[in-house]
């Protein structure tokens, strides 16, 4: 189904968006992708990556309280919407299911 | 600073709506980076994350977007021009291919004149250091050179307040080193105290410091140090100078750099060398050279004649032909050549030549793209009454196809990079240059950038103007014309073509003839199998020069042997004016006599020819007070008789032996000049060895052998004479070897330009040569008919070249004394040349044209 697809790194965002939430600003995301996956994550890839998926309707976003930390600059929150858990959701079963097709045989041959 | 540049840019693309959090995020991000890693690393990263974020989804909205007009019409002009492109492919590859060899030939060439440009760069206070020169005026010619009475060195300084320091220094020598069981010959000079505080060294070990005061310290390069050393430090290490006793290392320094004028790889204590050469201290002597320091600001032409008559009035009642002066060392290398005491140029000549040449590359590739930009643009005639129905402007237009020829001379610049990059090393054989060219030097790739934009704005301009000026009524009317101008101009620019294409032409074959005449030349000796080894160490011992002499006589492959001062080609400056007289020698005769100094048996290892008398005699020991001369000298001698003539050379009385005949031992640029020979073993240098040439490896390998059991001090080194001969013509015969290549790739890019054309025109006529046909006219009429046009074009730009090309290589032949005669006969070649190889290129579509079935052509409408 077109209208849930999503790239691997996409989906990498929504998912740590679902799980830091309350919490999900740039930064913090960025982290939390860097800590989990240990791979570099510069910010241009995410910043493009959650605006897109706003644009796309997975994403809501809403900026938060001023703060002294950032010169005064807010940040600014994201969260799933339901079309956004739905499209996760919809990639996620996929995979299983398409694992379980997966004969055995061919992985183990494979992993020789 | 950087993180400052960063967020500038940041709100400069970013949308509004996500400036405050990103920039928020990238702060917070900042922060973090500068507690844990500092603030170099966190301002990079911040400036490297800002570019990042460079992204279609984060822009401004009239950066981006289906709303944005600039947007969309850049989009429409990129995708119109690969679209045409693609549909004329063959001439988009004409285009790039002519550009980029256009591009590369030029960037080669300009590298080229910036690395000649560069020579003496290095210098730290270049503006304020200048080679002193010396005129000496002779009976009707006033030589320059940079040889200067010695004791300038010490009264200089004091008697102009303009010099800040003079440093004199000799002419190289080549002593042998010895550190342990290390040898290494290098070659040298002696320089007086103040020479490191004008030439400018980099230290490694020691410093200028009180440099070259003492008379037993020594400096030297660090290839030398190597060479000594390994990777040993060397300062205050004391290294054995064979014949001059023990140097204590002062200073090591980085090797003088190939773009200098003045080369060493050491440098000794002039002191040391005066103590030994008292005729340095007489005014009336020259030898060393100098630099000099003058102060910040002083003009050069006031300050030469003020010190113009200084020699003469340190001599006092003695009169001198000899004045000094001084031309800045940036100029040294460029501007080389005085005549008559006047400068009249020198390598700058080529630098200018070469200038040209590349401006001259560069603009036939550019008319390749306005010849086939113009006579292609019917085709487009539509697109632009279209376009201008819709409402697109002039402007517009204009903007649009000049994005096309950028696009493509973009492009060509960047291929042109890449292959510069792969030829520079063969090209740097070639020329004996250390140029570099990489795409990754920002200052020379940004150069070439430029270049390629310029060249597609300037091709581009033209075409576009007149594509953009087409009347919309008339063009979508049908019954358009293509505008008259443009042919005329066109026509035009295909003659220029030819004409430089045609000059090139010229220029490289007489160029290639006098390459030609100076190797077939006789010069009144043989040059050829003449090994040449210089006399060093044990050599300089007579009784081992014999017997090494009969040694190598033993040997079958060696036919002669025979000590010097010097080869056939004579390059020092040993002469004398005063030096050679007779009774007869009038006062004012003021000529230079070259000298050459033999043992027995030179004349007959060279084949120089005796016309009268006999020569040096082995078993008359008083021959040591006779000369040989050569017809030069024996006629400026003006005696009824000069053979047997009483004659005194340097306080030796005794007769002239013998007459020899006129031989070319300096280079054919001058003529012949007087000679004196004398039997002085004393003074010889050179070993010269004629071999019969048969088996050249087995004899360079038995006089190996030989001269390791002789000198075993001495690393063995040899040369041959032909090719120092050749050696005097390098700068010909880079003008030569480089000549036939651009020339080629002129011809090249012209003709590409021509095929073009050629294919254009061939399509456009087709209909007309249908009916020709069905008419019933021949295949060689139809030919004539095509082909006629362009072969015109040719022979005008022909007779334009003739005269033109005619002038300047007239100009470039009197550079010699012996040249040759232009002749008709290279214009006829030239001529026939240019013709056979214009016509083979139009010709493929001129036969496919007359042979086309006419039902073809003819069939559709």
């Amino acid at each position: 189904m077109k209208k849930y697809q999503i790239g691997e790194f996409e989906g990498m965002a929504l998912l740590t968006v679902g799980a830091l939430i309350g919490n999900a600003y740039g930064v913090a995301i960025k982290a939390e992708i860097e800590k989990r996956l240990q791979r570099k994550v510069s910010i241009g890839t995410l910043q493009s990556a959650l605006r897109r998926m706003e644009g796309k309707g997975f994403l809501s976003s809403q900026l938060g309280e001023t703060t002294k930390v950032r010169d005064g600059k807010r940040k600014r929150y994201f969260r799933i919407t339901a079309f956004g858990k739905k499209a996760l959701d919809f990639n996620l079963q996929a995979r299983p299911n398409l694992w379980k097709e997966v004969p055995r045989e061919t992985i183990k041959f494979e992993s020789c | 600073m950087l993180k400052r540049l960063g967020t500038r840019i940041f709100r400069l693309f970013c949308h509004s709506d996500f400036q405050e959090d990103i920039l928020g995020d990238l702060d917070e991000y900042y922060q973090h980076n500068l507690e844990k890693k500092g603030r170099h690393y966190a301002n990079f990263k911040f400036f490297i994350d800002v570019l990042l974020l460079f992204r279609l989804s984060l822009l401004r909205d009239k950066w981006s977007g289906q709303n944005s007009n600039y947007f969309a019409m850049f989009h429409t002009i990129f995708k119109t021009a690969f679209r045409v492109f693609w549909r004329e492919r063959v001439y988009a590859l004409i285009n790039v291919l002519g550009l980029t060899v256009g591009l590369s030939a030029s960037a080669l060439l300009l590298l080229y004149v910036e690395s000649e440009r560069s020579v003496n760069g290095f210098h730290r206070n270049l503006d304020q250091t200048y080679q002193v020169l010396k005129h000496q005026r002779y009976s009707g010619d006033i030589q320059t050179s940079e040889s200067i009475p010695g004791p300038l060195n010490t009264t200089f300084k004091d008697d102009f307040p303009e010099v800040e320091a003079i440093a004199s220094y000799t002419w190289t020598f080549r002593p042998l080193f010895m550190k342990d069981d290390h040898r290494h010959q290098a070659t040298g000079r002696w320089a007086s105290e103040d020479f490191f505080k004008i030439f400018t060294v980099n230290f490694i070990e020691g410093s200028a410091k009180n440099a070259l005061t003492s008379p037993s310290q020594l400096y030297i390069s660090e290839s030398t140090r190597e060479r000594l050393f390994g990777q040993d430090l060397a300062l205050t290490e004391t290294v054995e100078v064979n014949g001059l006793g023990s140097f204590q290392i002062a200073g090591v320094f980085e090797d003088v750099p190939a773009g200098s004028t003045i080369d060493f790889d050491f440098i000794m204590p002039y002191r040391v060398w005066k103590e030994d050469n008292d005729w340095v201290n007489d005014w009336d002597n020259s030898g060393p050279r100098a630099i000099a320091k003058l102060q910040a600001g002083v003009d050069v032409d006031q300050f030469n004649a003020k010190i113009e008559g200084y020699v003469q009035e340190k001599m006092g009642e003695q009169e001198t032909r000899t004045s000094i002066f001084v031309q800045p060392l940036k100029d040294r290398y460029l501007y080389n050549k005085y005549e008559e005491g006047k400068l009249t140029g020198g390598r700058i000549v080529y630098i200018h030549l070469f200038t040209a040449i590349a401006i001259f590359i560069v603009l036939i590739a550019s008319i390749n793209f306005m010849n086939l930009a113009t006579a292609r643009s019917t085709k487009r005639a539509k697109e632009v009454g279209i376009k201008k129905v819709v409402g697109s402007s002039r402007g517009l237009l204009l903007l649009q196809f000049m994005t096309e020829s950028v696009i493509l001379s973009f492009f060509s610049a960047i291929l042109a990079g890449l292959i510069v990059m792969w030829v520079i090393d063969p090209i740097n054989l070639l020329v004996g240059k250390q140029m570099t060219f990489s795409l990754l030097q920002p200052d020379k790739s940004l150069a070439l950038l430029a270049m390629g934009l310029i060249l597609g704005i300037i091709s581009g301009l033209y075409p576009s103007v007149v594509l953009s000026n087409f009347k919309v009524l008339s063009v979508l009317k049908g019954n358009f014309r293509k505008p008259k101008g443009s042919i005329g101009l066109r026509k035009g620019l295909v003659v220029f073509q030819f004409m430089i294409s045609t000059a090139l032409i010229i220029a490289t074959l007489v160029v290639q003839k006098q390459l030609d005449f100076i190797n077939s030349k006789d010069l009144g000796f043989t040059k050829e199998n003449m090994v040449l080894v210089p006399v060093q160490g044990q050599l300089n011992d007579e009784n081992v020069r014999a017997q090494l002499k009969s040694r190598l006589l033993a040997n079958p492959d060696f036919t002669h042997v025979a000590f010097s001062s010097e080869s056939t080609l004579i390059d020092s400056e040993t002469s004398t004016a005063g030096g050679f007289s007779w009774a007869e020698k009038e006062d004012e005769l003021e000529t230079n006599f070259n000298l050459l100094f033999t043992e027995h048996g030179f004349l007959d290892a060279y084949d120089i020819e005796l016309l009268a008398g006999r020569s040096f005699d082995p078993a008359l020991a008083t021959d040591s007070m006779h000369v040989l001369i050569n017809e030069q000298t024996a006629k400026l001698m003006n005696v009824a008789d000069p053979l047997n003539h009483t004659v005194n050379f340097w306080g030796r009385t005794g007769q002239v032996i013998g007459i020899i005949k006129n031989f070319h031992f300096s280079s054919l640029h001058s003529g012949i000049e007087p000679l004196v020979i004398s039997l002085r073993p004393g003074y010889s240098q050179v070993l010269n060895v004629r071999i019969t040439g048969q088996n050249n490896q087995e004899s360079i390998a038995y006089l190996e052998n030989i001269l390791k059991e002789f000198n075993p001090d001495y690393p063995f080194s040899y040369s041959f004479l032909s090719e120092n001969y050749e050696a005097q013509y390098r700068s010909e015969l880079i003008i030569g070897t480089l000549g036939d290549y651009f020339s080629g790739i002129v011809i090249f890019i012209s003709l590409l330009g021509l095929f073009g054309l050629a294919s254009f025109s061939a399509e456009q006529r087709i209909k007309e040569i249908g009916i020709r046909k069905v008419l019933g006219a021949g295949v060689f009429n139809l030919m004539l008919i095509t082909t006629q046009g362009y072969l015109l074009l040719v022979s005008i730009g022909f007779v334009v070249a003739a005269p033109v090309a005619y002038f300047f290589m007239n100009q470039w032949l009197e550079a010699f004394t012996y040249s040759i005669d232009i002749g008709l006969s290279i214009f006829l070649i030239a001529g026939l040349a240019s013709l056979l190889i214009t016509l083979t290129t139009i010709s493929y579509h001129a036969i496919k044209a007359a042979y086309a079935n006419p039902v073809n052509s003819l069939k559709y409408e």
